[in-house]
């Protein structure tokens, strides 16, 4: 009896501890072997190739309708590429991608013609999204840092002058289209950012026509310094070359010095940065890639990265496989691309992170 | 142990009981937390910097934490900001879309312009020439291959099809120009000066200009897309 006693002490204190730490765990929603599923559910991005007010709405329209079709509350972040930077005349706006309805012809759109555009995106959202007054788009305007602005003067100081000057109305232009959606009253569906595909590699011909970190930096630190403390940015770029481990000795090359601390910086260390990068090839290398950058930042520059979601280009390969060989390997669904990221990010203690909340997949407006 | 088991196994299968529950409600109960404004990546990447800020012990970090959280906060304070004046949804969304552009008039022909990277085709493009053939819009594009060696090339779209093709020109210098059309059948100068012929509905380069090959069958239209508002 005197043994008994005390053993039975010991179980029910046993016993009290467990149901004291299960009462206060945090909160599991599903299963351990469930932790990454389901996915979210994915939205499309789409490379412009014709910025026509009624083509823009159409797009925010089949969005808004997917979304009123669905129950319960999307949210969903989608990236309208508006392709390169350009300046013609003085005057500073985008080349989009080429159309296909007319000609294979090259929009130059200006600012304003730009922030038009996004508002017609919205306004299709807005309208067809009917009693779904919850659901939430989160629209990145986005660019690239590829090319030369239209610029025969190369020199380093002058593209990155430009490049200032492009992120600083960048900044401003993403204030004015949230501002009207407030004015507007959309913004309780509504959200705009900037966005830009940040890469570094060469061309298939062996030219250089991305720009390097000092160009882009140009970019990203003006968008800063001009955001009102109230815009942000996604990155969507690839992180070319880069190794699948933290190396502080690592640099793409000579020409295009970047180097993880840079893809880092432009990622996430600049405060208006997010990320939600190219996750497209089929054996998870990129997200390896990614989470490396990410534990460089925790070891070595005081952040990891936390991921926002992860984009494909499943949609756009299944338009143009034929005409682009690399679809072959680099053609992750949506599914893939982003359980890819969470698989690579949360194997390490360094890089795990909350499950990203966003996947999208890129298409062309026409085929 | 066996003994303690025997003399209270229904505390023992309560416990185990209670506990359980507790984990099913825990599980089942999970919340729907109030739906924040605005999206609620912003909400998530808030609370993950939150948790991230409260275990951290290095200055720096905590400060450009803070930051990152700071403007994620502005931005759901501004995302709220307009439940004031919400308009009306409209009844017919398709009643009152944007006004479809007028089709750019199409002129068939030659245009030759400054050398321009087209990215999304893998070519610097030198020229374009556009027109008619078999009833089908073609539109033919001049230029270098961006490829490892670089080539000099000729585009060929047909609208709404999936007939598009680079024909490379292994022989001719640098780039190509269209300098001027025959019907469908262009000539071309490379770098050089040298002179190529392309005949865009045989799909070919021609050893002479006076050289005839049989025009490829179309291939067919592809079907459109349902338009969100018919």
């Amino acid at each position: 009896m005197l043994k008994r006693f005390p053993m039975t002490k010991l179980r029910l204190l046993t016993l009290a501890i467990i149901a004291s730490l299960v009462l206060q765990a945090p909160t599991y929603y599903f299963p351990v072997f469930l932790k990454n599923w389901p996915p979210p559910l994915f939205s499309t991005s789409h490379y412009i190739q014709n910025g026509d007010p009624d083509k823009m709405w159409s797009l925010g329209c089949q969005l808004g309708t997917r979304d009123a079709s669905i129950a319960g509350r999307q949210d969903s972040l989608v990236i309208l590429d508006f392709g390169k930077m350009w300046v013609i005349d003085g005057v500073y706006g985008v080349k989009i991608f080429s159309d296909p309805t007319n000609g294979y012809f090259r929009q130059f759109l200006t600012f304003a013609q730009i922030e038009d555009r996004v508002r017609w995106y919205a306004k299709g959202y807005w309208d067809c999204s009917g009693a779904d007054r919850s659901s939430h788009v989160t629209i990145g305007i986005g660019t690239t840092n590829y090319d030369s602005f239209n610029q025969t003067n190369v020199d380093q100081n002058n593209l990155r002058g430009l490049a200032v000057d492009f992120g600083r109305n960048w900044a401003g232009m993403v204030q004015r289209s949230n501002n009207w959606a407030v004015s507007s009253g959309f913004s309780q569906q509504i959200l705009f950012t900037g966005a830009i595909d940040i890469e570094w590699g060469q061309d298939n011909d062996g030219v250089y026509r991305w720009n390097t970190p000092y160009v882009t930096r140009g970019w990203t630190d003006a968008f800063d310094g001009n955001d009102g403390g109230t815009s942000i940015y996604f990155n969507y770029g690839a992180c070319i070359g880069c190794p699948t481990s933290p190396s502080l000795s690592w640099k793409y090359n000579s020409v295009m010095p970047w180097t993880q601390a840079d893809v880092w910086y432009v990622s996430w260390g600049s405060q208006p940065a997010f990320a939600i990068p190219e996750i497209y090839r089929n054996d998870g290398f990129l997200a390896r890639q990614w989470a490396a950058v990410s534990k460089y930042g925790s070891l070595y520059l005081g952040s990891r990265i936390i991921f926002t979601g992860a984009m494909t280009q499943m949609q756009a390969c299944q338009q143009r496989r034929a005409s682009d060989p690399s679809c072959d390997s680099l053609d992750n669904t949506p599914a893939e691309g982003w359980g890819q990221l969470v698989d690579a990010v949360n194997a390490d203690a360094y890089t795990e992170q909350p499950l990203p909340q966003y996947s999208t997949d890129i298409k062309w407006q026409f085929k | 142990m066996k003994n303690w088991i025997k003399k209270f196994p229904y505390a023992i299968i309560a416990i185990t009981a209670v506990i359980l529950l507790t984990v099913m409600v825990k599980i089942l109960s999970a919340p729907p937390t109030a739906t924040p404004a605005g999206p609620t990546w912003v909400e998530n990447n808030a609370q993950a910097l939150e948790a991230t800020l409260a275990v951290s012990t290095n200055p720096t970090e905590e400060a450009f934490i803070q930051s990152k959280l700071d403007q994620l906060r502005r931005i759901q304070a501004t995302s709220g900001g307009s439940l004031q004046n919400v308009p009306d949804k409209p009844a017919d969304a398709c009643a009152i879309r944007p006004t479809e552009m007028p089709t750019p008039e199409r002129t068939p022909g030659v245009e030759q312009f400054p050398a321009e990277t087209y990215e999304d085709l893998q070519g610097r493009m030198t020229s374009r020439w556009q027109g008619e053939i078999n009833g089908q819009w073609v539109t033919v594009f001049a230029g270098t291959q961006l490829i490892d060696p670089p080539q000099p090339a000729v585009w060929v779209f047909v609208e709404n099809t999936d007939d598009r093709a680079i024909y490379s020109a292994a022989q001719a210098d640098t780039t190509l120009q269209i300098v001027s059309a025959d019907g469908a059948r262009l000539t071309l100068r490379d770098t050089a000066g040298t002179t190529f012929y392309f005949d865009v509905a045989a799909r070919a380069y021609l050893s002479s200009p006076d050289e005839i090959l049989p025009t490829l069958a179309p291939l067919p239209t592809n079907t459109p897309e349902p338009e969100i508002c018919p």
